[in-house]
């Protein structure tokens, strides 16, 4: 072969290989392309035998355009080698692995989220006995025996020791509370509470409450209604409406009823609010002078009011659970939206 | 309450009310209203029940909020001049018996009751006797005072005596039911027989019946506490009872006597006789000071001072004395709701408007604080679900079957049980979290595998009769194999002590009980801080537990002595540390911890720290066990030699083959 058909002969390759690389797909296949071009019994690889019928100065010429060749198709094979290498097939909808996410329950990242709220608006957050004295549960909040008054809470005695039970409300911390932290105070009692009561999905015989105290010199209404304005907005986590009415304690006087517009239907009218647009959430009051007597507070001197309100109801509200035997259940299920 | 507009409208001057408006502002300003269908659904609250708890009480309220004028029934009582003196004595041998009032009308003709009577008592929840009884009873839902009519033929010598119950004494009611009394309740009694269960019911033997003539109309206020004790003890609750148990005014019960006197006259005849029984003193109500300056700070609200005392006026509260800022007022009444200062701040408030109270911002007066009970809850919570541990929620109380399989978790304690238990499943109060959470494992079995369940809850339980409770927390771990389940368990323990910067210098020794099939007690400075094991074959099969179940229940009292809230800083150093591992057979009775404490007290030179790698039982070996030791070797001021590491190393060779007889693998 004459110099300058070998010369083209080489570049031709050089052009077929680049041609048929295009269509590997795998590193069998890379490589018997490589082979094809570049093994001993290959056009290249015999390129030697053609060199005879050369001058010294055309094997030169010839000798660099070949190594020029063969280098071009060793990197193009690497090249080719390496991006059959990295490929890799995923589908990004691939779900991942199963692993059991660890939860708390709904109650206790509530529960959580309540006294962290209460702690902002400048509230001390106590703790207290689930089980109390009858004087701690009724006659130190003005309920005496045999008044109808106590018929509201339906009551878990103790076996022993008696005139015990497991406290019907965390009011039974009120009298205690305010013997301990003197006044000006202001507190949160978080905690369960235990009634005497069929269970439907809207009742338990446990749950919980949440207790709110103030005692000061100026303590009232007004501040007790800009305590709930930030605390239900907070909780909810948009503006709610709020709207006082009249009720009866015997430990609070004025007692009131407090609702919010309706978080599920914002007062459009729903089954969960009876289509009234309103919930009935919390009670409270300006604290009778009977239990500021009970802890030894001059009456005339300090006021205060006291709030009482539910937890699970908050959070059914919150979440829309509509039984609270969900939020009360061992299943791991019951925790799945709870943060 | 439940009323009909058609009967409140007769008490209203102004015939043309809007319902709907009454109950809207019924339900701002006084109670729970909901108007439906020409009836007044009114929620009385239980305090007002005594006022407003009947037709003229809510219609009084009404009247007071939307300044309507009332129309009340006049009564004139024609007597004729026989005196009730000669016809009936009564004598009251009981203090509980407040007031007693009476009447005597004599041939009356009694008849079944006209429609609209019928119609009216049936709404109001009774059925319809006969006139005479049914004009009682409408008198009672319009005064809300109880009435009895009597027939005096029926009573012995008509001597009507009131007194108190012995123990055992049966009462017999209308509807021939036996009561058997403790004694102490109140009867209208003959001679002979038990005319009455005062205030709940009547009895049959001086039943006012349709051949009745000659009629004693009792009209009387019992003590509040007798009722409703009776009432509950007997279980026995009446339209009467539940109006004693709330307080009847005496003045009402006054004004029904007079008003069913000259309703039955009207509809069915007789003669009034000449003047009533009347036992007991009326009480004048009370003068109350009230400092309205305090009352404005007390509410929260802005008032004008004409306005207060307007509303105190659409309440029939009388100012008798009035100096600046402070009055002096006298109470209806019919309002002995109204007992303090604070009293008439809530009827200013509910007639201002409780909703149109504006918020304002009170400053706290201390800093925050968070239960350091509650912090710590919080702290190990977060901890154990880092860790892959989830929360279940589960009930307080445990049954017969858990107390008797975990009573060993009592050691010298007593337990807490409920005296009226919501059902058998819940009798006692949990004193170990471990039973509920055991249910808990097998509720989520079918559905998650390798659980990690904890929970944080109070538990209870009696000390020298005294009640204990304390925070406790229980986490468990599920696994098809038990030894594997312990290491996993061994595992979290380690890393909330870690978590709570917890040093690490707990004991463990080894108690046999009920349900574990091995467990042990953990000690720090020789007292117990909890423990932990293995749930047994007979547990697993009780409970319906498809995985063994290794747990740990720890007292939070205890542990939260030994928590740090942060630890110190410790340098890893400049220098490398030499790296040493030892593994060895000992007999499988020695203490692992009695090991490390006997190295650790030998002066080993160059000792940065010695870490427990294994520890296992060989099956070939009955009688020992193998422990691989790490030993860290670490020197501050320059790099170790091998050789001296060495030496050291062949040091604690000896030590632990002259102390425990350990043979080097």
């Amino acid at each position: 072969m004459k110099k300058e058909s070998l010369k083209e002969e080489i570049l031709n390759q050089l052009k077929k290989f680049q041609n048929e690389i295009k269509e590997v797909k795998d590193l069998k296949s890379l490589d018997e392309l490589k082979i094809k071009y570049l093994g001993r019994k290959s056009f290249l690889g015999e390129i030697s035998n053609y060199f005879k019928e050369l001058t010294i100065e055309e094997r030169k010429e010839i000798g660099k355009i070949f190594n020029e060749v063969k280098n071009k198709i060793e990197e193009l094979y690497q090249k080719t080698k390496n991006q059959i290498e990295e490929k890799i097939n995923f589908d990004f909808y691939h779900p991942g692995l199963e692993i059991n996410f660890s939860t708390l329950t709904l109650i206790s990242s509530n529960f959580k989220k309540i006294t962290d709220i209460f702690s902002q608006l400048g509230f001390l957050v106590f703790d207290s006995p689930l089980i109390v004295s009858e004087y701690e549960n009724f006659d130190s909040l003005n309920i005496p025996e045999y008044h109808p008054a106590r018929d509201m809470w339906d009551t878990i005695w103790l076996k022993e020791p008696k005139k015990y039970l497991f406290r019907t409300h965390t009011s039974s911390f009120q009298v205690n509370f305010l013997k301990k932290y003197r006044p000006p105070v202001r507190g949160i009692v978080p905690g369960k509470v235990f009634r005497f009561e069929a269970t439907d999905a809207r009742h338990d015989f446990e749950f919980y409450q949440i207790e709110g105290i103030s005692v000061s010199k100026l303590s009232n209404f007004s501040h007790l209604r800009y305590i709930f304005e930030k605390f239900f907005e907070k909780y909810f986590e948009k503006k709610v409406e709020l709207r006082f009415r009249p009720s009866y304690f015997p430990f609070t006087e004025p007692s009131i009823e407090v609702d919010i517009s309706c978080v599920i239907c914002n007062k459009s009218g729903c089954p969960v609010c009876k289509y009234t647009g309103w919930l009935e959430v919390a009670g409270a009051g300006m604290i009778h002078p009977f239990v500021l007597k009970e802890a030894n507070i001059d009456s005339k001197q300090f006021q205060g009011y006291a709030f009482g309100t539910g937890l699970e109801r908050l959070i059914m509200l919150k979440y829309k659970i509509n039984d609270i035997r969900i939020l009360h259940s061992p299943d791991l299920k019951a925790n799945e939206v709870s943060s | 309450m439940k009323f009909r507009v058609k009967d409140l409208k007769n008490y209203f001057k102004d015939k043309n009310l809007n319902w709907e408006k009454v109950s809207e502002v019924l339900t701002m300003k006084a109670f729970e209203t909901v108007y439906n269908d020409g009836i007044l659904d009114v929620d009385i609250l239980p305090n007002r029940f005594s006022d407003a708890g009947s037709i003229i009480g809510i219609s009084q309220e009404i009247s007071a909020l939307l300044e309507k004028k009332l129309n009340l029934p006049k009564i004139k009582i024609k007597e004729n001049n026989k005196k009730i003196t000669n016809y009936v004595k009564v004598l009251n041998k009981t203090k509980k018996a407040t007031h007693y009032f009476g009447r005597v009308i004599l041939n009356v003709k009694n008849s079944q009751s006209p429609q609209w009577l019928k119609e009216f008592v049936e709404f109001y929840g009774l059925n319809s006797v006969n006139l005479i009884v049914d004009l009682a009873n409408f008198v009672m839902f319009e005064y809300g005072a109880p009435l009895h009519v009597f027939d005096l033929d029926k009573i012995k010598n008509k001597k009507i005596i009131v007194r108190e119950a012995k123990p055992n004494e049966v009462f017999i009611s209308l509807d021939e039911k036996e009561y058997k009394l403790k004694g102490g309740e109140i009867l209208i009694t003959d001679e002979e027989k038990i005319l009455a269960l005062a205030g709940i019911k009547g009895s049959k033997f001086a039943e006012v019946d349709l051949n009745t003539k000659n009629i004693f109309i009792e009209a009387a206020v019992f003590d509040s506490g007798t009722i409703y004790k009776t009432s509950k003890s007997l279980n026995l609750k009446t339209e009467a009872s539940y109006r004693f148990e709330r307080k009847v005014i005496p003045q009402r019960t006054l004004m029904a006597l007079e008003r069913i006197s000259s309703l039955i006259y009207d509809l069915a005849g007789g003669e009034i006789l000449k003047g009533k029984i009347f036992i007991g003193t009326i009480e004048k109500p009370k003068p109350i000071t009230v400092d309205l300056e305090r009352m404005k700070n007390f509410l929260g609200i802005e008032i004008k001072n004409e306005i207060i005392l307007k509303y105190l006026k659409n309440l029939r509260i009388k100012i008798i004395k009035k100096e600046k800022e402070k009055i002096v007022i006298l109470p209806p009444e019919d309002r002995i709701d109204l007992k303090n200062e604070e009293d008439i701040f809530e009827e200013i408030l509910r007639f201002y408007g409780v909703d149109n109270v504006l918020q304002s911002f009170e400053p706290a007066y201390h800093e925050s604080y968070l239960d350091e009970n509650i912090e710590l809850n919080y702290r190990i919570k977060n901890i154990l679900k880092e860790l892959g541990f989830s929360e279940v929620y589960y009930y307080n109380f445990i049954n017969d079957k858990d107390l008797e399989n975990f009573k060993d978790l009592l050691e010298e304690k007593n337990f807490v049980s409920a005296l009226n238990p919501i059902s058998e499943n819940y009798k006692y109060f949990e004193f170990s979290l471990l039973p509920n959470l055991l249910k808990s494992f097998r509720s989520n079995q079918k559905n998650f595998k390798n659980l990690k369940l904890f929970r944080i809850e109070k538990i209870a339980f009696l000390e020298n009769k005294n009640i204990k409770e304390k925070y406790s927390l229980c986490f468990g771990v599920s696994s098809k194999d038990k030894i594997q389940s312990l290491k996993e368990i061994k595992t979290a323990f380690n890393y909330l002590k870690n978590k709570l910067n917890i040093k690490d210098d707990e004991e463990f020794i080894e108690l046999k009980n009920n349900f574990s099939s091995i467990a042990a007690k953990i000690l720090v400075d020789n007292k117990k801080i909890g423990i932990i094991g293995v749930i047994n074959n007979k547990i697993k099969e009780l409970y319906d537990l498809d995985f063994e179940i290794a747990f740990l229940e720890l007292d939070l009292e205890e542990l939260k002595r030994l928590v740090n809230s942060f630890k110190e800083f410790i340098y890893w150093g400049d220098y490398p540390e030499i790296i040493r591992d030892l593994s060895f057979f000992v007999n499988k009775e020695i203490n692992t911890k009695s090991v490390l404490k006997t190295l650790i007290k030998e002066k080993i030179n160059n000792l940065k720290e010695i870490k427990i790698l294994d520890i296992y039982f060989p099956e070939n070996y009955d009688n020992k066990k193998s422990i691989t030791l790490r030993f860290v070797f670490q020197n501050q001021k320059r790099t170790l030699k091998e050789e001296e590491v060495d030496q050291e190393i062949e040091k604690i060779v000896n030590i632990l083959t002259k102390n425990f007889k350990a043979q080097i693998r």
